[in-house]
């Protein structure tokens, strides 16, 4: 049977993290969103991790779930439409920052793990090298090669997954403090690093046109830092409902096991195209270029964004398919989608209770997002929601691309469709 | 000449080079900062081994750290190969510790004697005041364990008649209870070493002829104890080489006398002055600004810096309101070097672009102060960012509770008549055996003349259930000993942690000592290839030797925040040093010349960028003191500094319109 795995979200105990990041929180919008195993995020925080033994209880086999006394509290806030069985894995990010080829490297890197002795034992030696208390997703003064070292000495077991590996900051291939190659990263290491993350501002096209990422998988995560941002990109996957399935999935990248990922329009993304979000300038590649990369209100360069950044490693052409290609679903959030039929904000109250009452009509998020026939959206959330829905399904979308930290913004409906179909929104 | 002697001297500049060649008479070296002193020094070692035919076993080379002498080793071992293992390299405490271990008993020392830590000192000296009728509190212990410190160094290496009665007193009846618990302090490591030296010619004799050649690092350092003892070692017909800086000489308050330095002719006239000015540290501009601070010295020999690197920015000098703007300009700074920490940090705008980037990494960052006082503020300014770094000097590993802990405890299986560390242990965790208990029980102990631990479970002073208590104390402790061998070492002292309710104890305190006792096992972990007793032997040794500066590992990428004197013999591409104000630095107490070379050594720590910080206004000792910047400040050409001021932060004004409006 098929489920959708979300696997890099961050505790309470990260930086700039809702409050509401805890076990009950993320096992109550896993239901909501329809996410089968979801990441718990900064093991590595000793408060988090102390928090995670005391509130989960073994699963399947390097899978937890939350103990009954603790899901009890929370379970009458799910709608009936969405309950289901929720799984955690064990999973961390860490931010490196070091100096390899004399130059300032940032990378950020998740490492799925199958247990709580196997965190221990990496926790164990990390603890030695910064401090793990002040941060859900700690700062290291660490070589990305010496982490993943670390990683396979101590718990050879854990999976590790280069983290977001476009963003300009702090990924792999950043364009501010990457590296070119996977090889360039982690040397002699390489041949472990078997998957990369995607992150929010590229899809996997983006990443077929490099040849060097032919044999490595590409999966998919939220990077969530509030319960509702939980699945906004995301893996679906069929194979076992364990630690180790979960993990074939992703290193064999078999296509009967990984069905395929979850991803944001690309363009949504913060850093999809280059600009100055000071100087409100967005640039494509191609107009970044033409002006050397510097900003025309400032004339200091520019951030580079992912596409440009992309373009730059790539050795194939737009359109190229590379040899480990798996289908994807290009989603855009059923928040945002009420907010722009609604014209209202995201948090406003009158988005949330559509949404609440939606979940409750139709089940769980992804449902409705990807399963759901737009005839019973229409009937439950009106006529302009389902065609954006359906829009959205069709990639019919129109996106003014995001840069230096901006998220994008989207538009399904036009003025038009609005006017034809405003009276005929029911709940809406 | 030997090929690869040869290629290794031409490596050299001349005047290393002619240290290196020198001949047997006595040679100081004097090495300003940066100018390849550890260099030059090794390299005479493998010229003495390779060239000189002396055989390892005959050099003897003492550093004032362990980790100098380690740093050493590895070099010479690169330079020679497995030679280097055989030469003696280490601190005058490791070598006097070594001779007292073998040659002890003619001085009356038992063979297994310990070295009392600062926590055993204090412990030792209240119960010797105890005995004398004196007040016996822990102030009064350490300021009487300061004088008695004073007074022993004073009165070495010769028994002068004791200017005052009262100190020898008191420091009798502290060495005595020391010597009850089988440990010697510091002091006395090197105060018995030279007297051991001093009284038994055939031991002298017999080291004389071992070591042909003494090489000394840091020799401004040298205190007179360590002085005579070099004398002991060098007698007349060795070889004493020694290397040193007299503006680096910052540890007045240790009683070292940089006058040797000054004074090396008159002590040897036959000896040999070699000056290394040549820096391959700083830019020009830090080697300037520093030498004309401390030329201002009276007391030194001249020694002006210069270097054939690159220029580079000038001096900078940042003028804060406050400490609190300090503390987050360092760590501003500190997000600039390494371009960001965080995502939000780009999202602000809060770093500059990538253009003026420094390409560091957090290592090659330091904070340094005159006192440790002063970075409250910047500690937690620091913790808060999440910037990895360390403290180094204060608040040492082996000074953490759960570590202090863990160690008594282990002192206690390797000893169980350790008095000190059983009366660590007794309460920790509560058990109901009080302070006054335990007073009595030591009263008690000391009547019988007994142990603690031999007197627990005799003492009628205990009620049924403190009885039962002391029974289960003692079986837990057996049952550690027994236990030992059966686990690796780090294995066992997560054990002990565990076995004695001190991990459940301190966990439920505070969360962060969960760390301190992952780092111990790890140290723990270094010792395992031997028997465990052997293991525990060497931990407990290297715990207790660990001087304040060894704090620091090169090989954690951190930034370090330390003093001064625990920066000494570091490098670092950037150095913010804080503080830079009258009475901070120079603190008002100090010595105005040492202060000076305080100031000389912050900033000859820095290779690339040196931020020199002063505030306007800082909060010391409860009050909030308004402060002038540093005289040292003023002593280098403007050419040389480049100063930013960071304005007072706008007040809000008394009367706002809007406020009075909205009351009205």
């Amino acid at each position: 049977m098929s489920f959708i795995a979300d696997l890099h979200i961050h505790s309470r105990y990260s930086r700039a993290v809702s409050k509401d990041m805890v076990p009950e929180s993320l096992y109550r919008w896993a239901q909501l969103k329809g996410i089968t195993v979801v990441g718990t995020g900064d093991f590595t925080h000793p408060a988090w991790f102390a928090e995670l033994q005391e509130k989960l209880e073994p699963a399947e086999p390097g899978l937890y779930r939350l103990k009954p006394e603790f899901a009890a509290l929370v379970d009458a806030e799910i709608p009936a439409s969405c309950r289901a069985d929720v799984r955690f894995m064990l999973t961390s990010e860490i931010s490196s920052i070091y100096k390899r080829h004399e130059r300032t490297r940032k990378v950020h890197n998740l490492i799925f793990a199958p247990s709580f002795s196997a965190v221990a034992n990496m926790t164990d030696k990390l603890v030695r090298i910064g401090n793990l208390h002040s941060d859900g997703r700690p700062i290291l003064g660490l070589d990305s090669e010496d982490l993943l070292r670390i990683m396979l000495e101590r718990a050879p077991e854990a999976l590790f997954v280069p983290a977001h590996a476009w963003t300009p900051h702090f990924s792999v291939f950043g364009a501010n403090s990457g590296f070119d190659s996977l090889d360039e990263c982690f040397g002699e290491l390489s041949p472990h690093i078997q998957v990369i993350e995607t992150g929010l501002s590229s899809d996997p096209p983006m990443n077929w046109r490099l040849t060097q990422l032919d044999g490595i998988t590409l999966i998919s995560n939220s990077d969530a830092h509030s319960p509702g941002k939980l699945g906004r990109e995301a893996n679906v996957l069929n194979g076992d409902l364990s630690f180790a399935g979960i993990k074939t999935a992703f290193t064999s990248g078999d296509p009967a096991l990984f069905l395929g990922t979850i991803e944001f329009f690309p363009e949504e993304g913060k850093y999809h195209y280059d600009g100055h979000r000071n100087c409100q300038v967005r640039l494509s590649p191609e107009e970044a270029r033409t002006r050397d990369n510097v900003c025309p209100e400032c004339g200091k360069p520019v951030t580079r964004g992912v596409m440009h950044r992309v373009e730059m490693l790539a050795d194939q052409p737009a359109g190229h398919r590379s040899g480990r290609a798996l289908p994807y679903w290009s989603l855009i959030p059923l928040v945002e989608l009420i907010a722009e039929v609604r014209g209202a904000g995201v948090n406003t109250k009158g988005v949330t209770a559509a949404y609440r009452q939606l979940l409750a009509d139709l089940g769980n998020e992804f449902g409705i997002l990807m399963n759901v026939p737009i005839a019973d959206i229409e009937e439950h959330g009106g006529r302009l929601l389902a065609i954006a829905i359906q829009r959205m399904r069709e990639g019919h979308v129109t996106i003014a691309p995001g840069y230096d930290g901006e998220y994008g913004t989207v538009c399904l409906l036009s003025q038009e469709d609005r006017h034809s179909h405003s009276s005929q929104t029911s709940l809406f | 000449m030997n090929v690869e002697i040869n290629s290794l001297l031409e490596g050299l500049n001349d005047r290393q080079r002619e240290a290196v060649l020198a001949d047997d008479a006595p040679v100081l070296v004097v090495a300003g900062p940066g100018t390849g002193k550890t260099k030059t020094l090794t390299v005479r070692l493998a010229y003495l081994l390779g060239e000189r035919h002396v055989a390892p076993e005959k050099l003897l080379a003492v550093t004032f750290t362990t980790r100098a002498a380690r740093e050493m080793r590895e070099r010479l071992e690169r330079l020679v190969g497995s030679q280097a293992n055989t030469v003696f390299l280490g601190t005058f405490h490791s070598f006097c510790f070594q001779l007292l271990r073998a040659e002890g008993h003619r001085l009356d020392l038992p063979q297994d004697f310990g070295v009392a830590d600062r926590r055993d000192q204090v412990t030792i000296m209240q119960r010797a005041l105890r005995r004398l009728g004196q007040p016996d509190s822990r102030t009064a212990a350490q300021r009487m364990l300061h004088d008695v410190s004073g007074f022993r160094r004073r009165r070495a290496p010769v028994d002068l008649p004791p200017e005052d009665a009262g100190l020898a007193e008191v420091s009798e009846a502290y060495e005595r209870q020391l010597r009850k618990c089988h440990l010697l302090d510091f002091d006395e490591l090197l105060l018995l070493g030279v007297r051991l030296l001093e009284c038994c010619e055939d031991i002298r004799e017999s080291m004389q002829q071992r070591f042909t050649h003494v090489l000394v690092d840091e020799y401004q350092d040298v205190d007179p104890v360590q002085q005579q003892l070099l004398r002991f070692l060098a007698g007349d017909r060795n070889h004493l080489w020694a290397v040193g800086d007299g503006d680096q000489a910052v540890y007045a308050f240790r009683g070292a006398e940089s006058e040797h330095v000054l004074r090396f002719e008159q002590h040897y006239p036959n000896g040999n002055i070699i000056t290394l000015e040549q820096s391959y540290r700083f830019t020009p501009q830090i080697a300037a600004a520093a030498s004309q601070v401390i030329r201002r010295n009276t007391s030194r020999r001249p020694l002006t810096l210069n270097t054939e690197n690159a220029s580079g920015l000038p001096v900078h000098v940042v003028s804060f309101p406050d400490e609190q703007a300090e503390a987050a300009w360092i760590v501003r700074q500190i997000e600039e070097c390494v371009g960001g920490t965080s995502h939000y940090q780009h999202y602000k705008g809060k770093v500059t672009d990538t253009v003026s980037r420094r390409e560091q990494s957090f290592r090659d960052v330091a904070v340094l102060c005159r006192l440790h006082a002063l970075t409250k503020p910047l500690q937690e300014a620091l913790r808060n960012s999440g910037i990895p770094h360390r403290l180094v000097g204060e608040a040492r590993f082996f000074d953490k509770k759960i570590v202090k802990d863990v160690l008594a405890y282990l002192r206690v299986i390797q000893n169980p008549h350790d008095d000190s560390s059983f009366a660590h242990v007794l309460n920790r965790p509560p058990r109901g055996i009080g302070g006054q208990t335990q007073a009595a029980l030591e009263a008690e102990a000391e009547q019988h003349g007994l142990s603690l631990y031999a007197t627990l479970e005799s003492s009628v002073l205990l009620s049924s259930s403190q009885r039962s208590t002391a029974r289960s104390l003692v079986k837990v402790i057996e049952d550690l000993q027994g236990n030992m061998e059966e686990k690796s070492f780090s294995q066992f002292v997560a054990y002990v942690a565990d076995a004695t309710g001190l991990r459940q104890w301190r966990m439920d305190q505070d969360l962060r000592h969960e760390n301190d006792l992952l780092l111990l096992r790890s140290i723990a972990a270094k010792f395992e290839d031997v028997n465990s007793g052997t293991a525990l032997r060497q931990f407990l040794e290297e715990a207790t030797l660990a001087a304040e500066v060894d704090d620091y590992d090169a090989s954690i990428d951190a930034v370090s925040l330390m003093t001064i004197h625990a920066a000494k013999g570091l490098e670092f591409a950037e150095v913010m040093l804080c503080g830079v104000e009258e009475g901070s630095l120079p603190l008002e107490s100090g010595d105005i010349e040492e202060e000076r070379r305080l100031f000389y050594v912050g900033l000859t720590r820095a290779k690339e960028r040196a931020h020199l910080l002063h505030c306007r206004s800082r909060f010391v000792f409860g009050t909030r003191c308004e402060r002038e910047p540093s005289r040292f400040l003023l002593e280098c050409d403007e050419s040389l500094k480049e100063t930013t001021v960071i304005p007072d932060r706008p007040r809000r004004s008394k009367q706002e319109p809007e406020q009075l409006s909205l009351l009205g």
